[in-house]
């Protein structure tokens, strides 16, 4: 209930630019230069005005004006029929009217001032095709990205889940942008109370232009203070469908070539979707050297701050000459040296990706060889971290979804900070704060944790192993759908009581 | 709000104040050698050896000694701090040497530090040395290594086949526990390189001045602990002899009365193979067993020696005092320890020679 | 008398097994073999074991006291049911404080094991600040919280459990015979003492009503102690078979002393990363602690318990900063111990039997 009020309010909101008068907001319009408004066919004709840089002029010319230069002057209600698109409005609403035109309709009148008017869509759509995605590539599996028309988007999803259960709830978000917002979910089998809780956020969503998906994953997610992402933000189609017939709820708006899903669970962050074009032993396999990956890097600069400023002891016997031989010119404390290093690389990074890709990859050259060899030479920092730190910036880029790298590469940080003031035991308090913030942390109202806590065996299937097809018999608990099975029948079992040689 | 800004700015300024004492890689020096002598006058002299490797270069390794002379362990490390840049730490400690005569009084004193401090690890090794420890740890090896390691590896090496086990752990093991000696190593400078000279024999912790050559170490272990590897040579004549290789060797201890009036048998069973055999024809299956039947006579003797050489010291270094006591019901451990010089102890030996190598 | 909490602020039974070894073992398996070797030698395992079965008869007895009234689902609710408000709230006062002075010894002796082990120089009170703000941070995310950081604590250190692999190399298993050569009351003796590591299952009288399906959560309960003692058991037979008793009976830290032998490739002298690891295992312990005790205050006096929580921290932080020696450290550890032995073995059979005459009298006259 509370969505619709909270509807209201918007609408409160958007008549704030609504000129209660028809002819104040004519004015308004003809304020524009690219607003046009004429007499046609001839000057006892129908007043045509639209925005010049909304419609498709292509389709004005053949379909409108094409129709209306051949049939003789008729009431508005009758040119209805005679006009051969769909979606004709014939209205005196002046929001309404007022939407329409901002959306690309004609609005045909039959003289100058009336009131009644006919609104033809006639919408210029200016939006670039399908293309590979590019933050989640895969090597195998399709190659399709969403793009920023929402309708686009709309039709990827629905050619790859066709049934009526499919539904998408429309919002408009932003008090300026009025921008489409889509709630996508499968009737049946998500959990209601996740998608009441979803339409209450988004109702509560109070900023004037919304031009992304993220703008509204940051409204939305349970702590807005965490640097742990709560809702997954996807580029692949493929992606969000199978997620959604798991229960799990999408979010998409009008032009961003991004979805957003929900609930996750942390483990959901190190799985990529090409986890599942393998074979369950291999794609098993990759998601556990993926969270090593992360383990790793988190912990390795940490680790070498904490080990050669107070725990010789730790070092492994044939390991020590090499590292005090490393360590020996390096004028710098081990702290200020891995953060002058950990920075470089950032900065690396940052650069990079400002930069056209060709450039880029001339940034990775210039960082990674000379800047590196240059600085060890000077005796800058050591060798030995100079190879954990590049270690651990490439083992933060196999993180599959983007947004849970970026804090991976910032959590470094803390953790070097800790080592310094109390060595391994600084590391495991900075560790335990972190672990007491996901213990706390909600997506969308399940536990992050799951299925470490609360504990859930079954999860297990699909979290930090992914087991084959026929033992995914039933849909993740943490997402408490309504419809928890999966496969219906049960798998056959003929090949479990075959002998050797039968 | 506000109180909050206050406790983080608050937080921040104890961060900044009370760090812990740091001890960064290269701002200390890594003790790997210590070694102890006396030097009259209730006084010991500490020597270490810390290696500093050369930076810039990986493997480019100096050695430096470091010696003080003081009345206990602790002292001498204190004193060794007036002349070294760094601090000299003992984290990384690979061997302790004592000399004999240092040994001979006693080394509870000396390695009391070791075992309270907790920086110190469990997996150190201890050895007397033939002479002074420190003409030990100055020389001057070839290194490959750090020379910590170097002489860890040479002990390490060695307890596969001729020592046994003879870490801090063991040592306090059987010097703190009743009815049971402690042996350690005996190091001597031969020909510019350090050799093991044999096993030295304690009483408690004071060293008896008598050790098992190094060639004899292996029967000391067939006694001591059931092992699979080293060689032993028997010599039947000044001439000939017989080389086995030991493949797998059991001890078992049998204690008979121990309250009253205690008998010991050992059994020992050897399964050796034969590498190389002197005046013996190897093709004919008889011979095989005389000489398992000859090699029985010979060690076994040699064992019996051994052991009766233990009674007439009145130390027990394979632990039988230990054993009896866990298999008898309310032990009386006087009533054992003056028996123990004179009780009879049978070593039973059973050779089976199972392999002739690759010909017959 | 609201009692039942939120639904969503329960746990399932099955956490139960958790909670157990989660606030059983602490800082007390570091070192407890010297305790009981001092008493019953090389039989001490069998201490382990009396004292372990002990402990799952008297969770038996508190799951009888927990059920038997209408709405006695805490110890609180129990208190003033038999002894009305008065003295019923006296006994919960002291309950109150018997927790907050739990917490004081773990975590106090954790510190001491960082002075000695890893940083003799460090600042006390820095540590101690650190710690208690971690503390805060997780007794204000609730039961369910703390439930979980008992489960994932418990992960964290299991690998440390499997070290026990290490000293097994050099162990001489003949040292645990002659089986049963100390007297009965030796054994008994050491089985009081060895009860005190198993303190902490009485938390179970303020965290009852948080549980779903309270009834089927006895099971999980009792495999929790069990749990708890085979570790302890597990340990206490390897260090008979490790060390030789005279050793064993100077040693401070036992199992600590395991970990200097752990010979992995990549890391040597393990016992840094055993004591940093063994952090997961004490906070817990801690936060249960302080949570119980803010728990009961709120039942008691109905205040926030967010306030309250403030107010044992601060308590914990200046007694803790007071107590600065060994010596006071196992002056205080010993004290604890007593009044640990009071309310375990004394004071639970009391309740007990209390709440069965009064029940059979009232029954009498309806």
């Amino acid at each position: 209930m509370r969505f619709f009020k909270g509807m209201k309010g918007k609408d409160a909101a958007a008549s704030q630019c609504t000129s209660n008068d028809f002819q104040d907001l004519f004015k308004k319009f003809e304020a524009s230069k690219d607003f046009l408004t004429f007499q046609f066919p001839d000057e006892d004709g129908y007043t045509i005005s639209y925005f010049n840089s909304l419609v498709n002029a292509q389709q004005v010319h053949e379909q409108v004006l094409a129709v209306l230069s051949t049939h003789q002057k008729k009431p508005l209600q009758q040119l209805k029929g005679d006009i051969t698109m769909e979606d004709i409005k014939e209205t005196k609403d002046i929001k309404v009217i007022q939407r329409l035109i901002l959306s690309g309709s004609i609005m045909i009148q039959y003289k100058t001032g009336d009131e009644t008017c006919l609104l033809i869509p006639c919408a210029l759509d200016v939006k670039r095709k399908t293309s590979i995605p590019e933050s989640e590539y895969t090597v195998a599996g399709p190659k399709e990205a969403f793009v920023e028309s929402l309708d686009t988007n709309l039709n990827l999803i629905r050619n790859r889940l066709p049934i009526p259960d499919l539904q998408a709830k429309e919002f408009r978000v932003g008090s300026i942008s009025q921008t489409r917002l889509v709630v996508l979910y499968i009737d049946g089998i998500v959990n209601q109370q996740i998608v009441d809780t979803v339409t209450q956020r988004i109702g509560d969503i109070e900023y004037d232009t919304i031009v992304d998906i993220s703008f509204v994953g940051q409204m939305i997610t349970d702590n807005r203070n965490s640097m742990f992402p709560q809702l997954i933000d996807t580029e692949r189609p493929d992606h969000l469908a199978s997620v959604l017939s798991e229960g799990k709820i999408g979010i998409m708006l009008d032009g961003s070539p991004h979805a957003l899903v929900g609930p996750n669970t942390i483990i959901s962050f190190f799985s990529s979707f090409e986890d599942y074009f393998q074979i369950w032993n291999l794609g098993t396999s990759f998601r556990l050297i993926r969270l090593f990956a992360v383990l790793f890097s988190i912990f390795s600069s940490p680790l070498y701050v904490a080990v050669i400023t107070y725990h010789y002891q730790v070092i492994p016997t044939n390991l020590l000459p090499l590292l005090i031989s490393s360590r020996g010119v390096i004028p710098f404390p081990p702290i200020l040296e891995a953060i002058v290093l950990e920075g470089t690389i950032e900065l690396l990074r940052e650069a990079a990706v400002r930069l056209p890709a060709k450039v880029g990859s001339t940034i990775g050259i210039v960082g990674g060889i000379v800047i590196g060899t240059a600085a060890v030479e000077a005796g800058f920092v050591s060798n030995v971290l100079l190879m954990l730190v590049a270690l651990a910036a490439l083992a933060s880029f196999t993180m599959p979804i983007y947004q849970i790298s970026n804090t991976i590469r910032l959590i470094r940080f803390p953790f070097l900070l800790a080592a310094q003031l109390y060595g391994l035991f600084g590391l495991a308090l900075c560790s335990a704060f972190i672990l007491c913030h996901l213990l706390k942390l909600k997506s969308l109202g399940s536990p992050y944790m799951e299925p470490l806590y609360p504990m859930r065996f079954d999860d297990f299937k699909d979290s930090l192993i992914r087991l084959p097809f026929s033992k995914q018999i039933k849909r993740p608990r943490f997402l408490r759908t309504e419809n928890p099975i999966r496969i219906k029948k049960k798998a056959e079992t003929q090949n479990t009581q075959s002998d050797i040689d039968e | 709000m506000k109180v909050k800004m206050l406790l983080i700015a608050l937080g921040c300024f104890f961060l900044t104040a009370c760090g812990v004492e740091k001890q960064i890689l290269e701002d200390i020096l890594i003790a790997e050698i210590v070694g102890y002598d006396d030097v009259g006058d209730n006084k010991i002299k500490g020597t270490v050896v810390v290696s500093v490797p050369q930076p810039g270069k990986e493997g480019n390794i100096k050695k430096e000694v470091y010696e003080a002379v003081s009345h206990d362990v602790k002292a001498a490390r204190q004193q060794e701090n007036a002349e070294t840049p760094f601090p000299v730490v003992g984290g990384r400690l690979t061997v302790i040497f004592y000399g004999d005569i240092l040994a001979r009084k006693g080394l509870n004193d000396y390695v009391d530090t070791y075992r309270r401090d907790p920086i110190v690890g469990r997996d150190l090794y201890l050895a007397i040395v033939h002479g002074k420890a420190e003409d030990l740890v100055k020389m001057e090896t070839k290194l490959i290594k750090t020379p910590g390691v170097q002489v860890n590896e040479l002990i390490k090496q060695n307890i596969r086949t001729n020592l046994p086990q003879v870490d801090l752990h063991t040592y306090l093991y059987a010097c703190h526990g009743k009815g049971i000696d402690p042996t350690l190593p005996l190091m001597e400078v031969a020909d510019g390189r350090i050799r093991i000279k044999g096993i030295a024999l304690f009483k408690k912790d004071k060293y008896i001045d008598k050790y098992i050559p190094y060639e004899d170490g292996f029967l000391y272990k067939v006694l001591n602990e059931n092992f699979k590897l080293g060689s032993y040579e028997i010599k039947w004549s000044d001439k000939n002899s017989t080389d086995i290789s030991n493949i797998k060797s059991r001890v078992h201890y049998d204690i008979t009365s121990a309250n009253q009036d205690p008998k010991v048998r050992i059994d020992v069973k050897i399964k050796a193979s034969l590498l190389e055999v002197q005046g013996y024809d190897l093709s004919k299956p008889v011979d095989v067993n005389k000489i398992e039947a000859k090699a029985e006579r010979i060690l076994g003797k040699k064992l019996d020696e051994m052991v009766t050489m233990f009674q007439e010291n009145n130390i027990d270094p394979i632990a039988l005092g230990d054993f009896a006591k866990s298999k008898t019901r309310n032990f009386n451990r006087k009533h054992w320890e003056k028996e123990y010089p004179h009780m009879p102890i049978d070593v039973n030996l059973d050779i089976e020679l199972v392999q002739t190598g690759i010909v017959e | 008398m609201e009692v039942k909490p939120n639904e969503t602020k329960q746990i399932s039974a099955f956490f139960v097994f958790f909670l157990m070894p989660g606030m059983q073992i602490g800082v007390g398996i570091l070192g407890f073999e010297q305790v009981i070797a001092k008493e019953a030698g090389h039989d001490a395992w069998i201490s382990v074991i009396i004292s372990g079965l002990i402990i799952n008869a008297f969770i038996w007895m508190c799951y009888k006291l927990l059920g038997r009234g209408p709405n006695t689902f805490d110890l609180v609710a129990i208190h003033q049911d038999l002894f009305g408000k008065w003295i019923g709230n006296t006994f919960n006062i002291l309950f109150i404080l018997y927790f907050i002075i739990i917490s004081i010894t773990i975590i106090r002796t954790y510190i001491e094991v960082i002075q000695v082990w890893m940083f003799p120089g460090i600042n006390v009170l820095m540590l101690l600040t650190i710690i208690l703000v971690l503390v805060y941070s997780f007794v204000t995310g609730g039961f369910r919280v703390l439930t979980g950081f008992s489960l994932i604590g418990l992960v964290i250190v299991a690998p440390l459990f499997l070290l026990i692999f290490f000293p097994l190399k050099h162990a001489h298993f003949g040292n645990l015979g002659p089986v049963l050569d100390h007297s009965f009351l030796e054994i008994m003796v050491a089985c009081k003492k060895m009860t005190l590591n198993y303190v902490g299952f009485e938390l179970l009288l303020i965290y009852y009503p948080f549980i779903k399906k309270r009834e089927l959560s006895q099971k999980w309960a009792q495999f929790g102690v069990l749990f708890t003692m085979s570790i302890y058991l597990v340990s206490m037979i390897v260090s008979t078979a490790y060390y030789h008793q005279e050793q064993l009976k100077g040693l401070i830290w036992a199992t600590l002393t395991f970990w200097k032998v752990v010979d992995l490739p990549f890391v040597e002298r393990f016992e840094y990363v055993g004591i940093t690891l063994w952090l997961f295992k004490v906070l817990p312990n801690i936060c249960l602690g302080v949570w119980a005790a803010s728990r009961t205050m709120k039942r008691v006096f109905g205040v926030k318990q967010k306030k309250m929580v403030v107010f044992i921290l601060s308590v914990i932080l200046v007694s803790g900063l007071l107590l600065d020696t060994h010596n006071e450290i196992y002056w205080f550890n010993t004290l604890v111990s007593r009044i640990g032995f009071f309310i375990i073995f004394l004071y639970i059979p009391f309740i007990f039997i209390w709440q069965s005459i009064v029940y059979k009298v009232r029954s009498h006259k309806p």
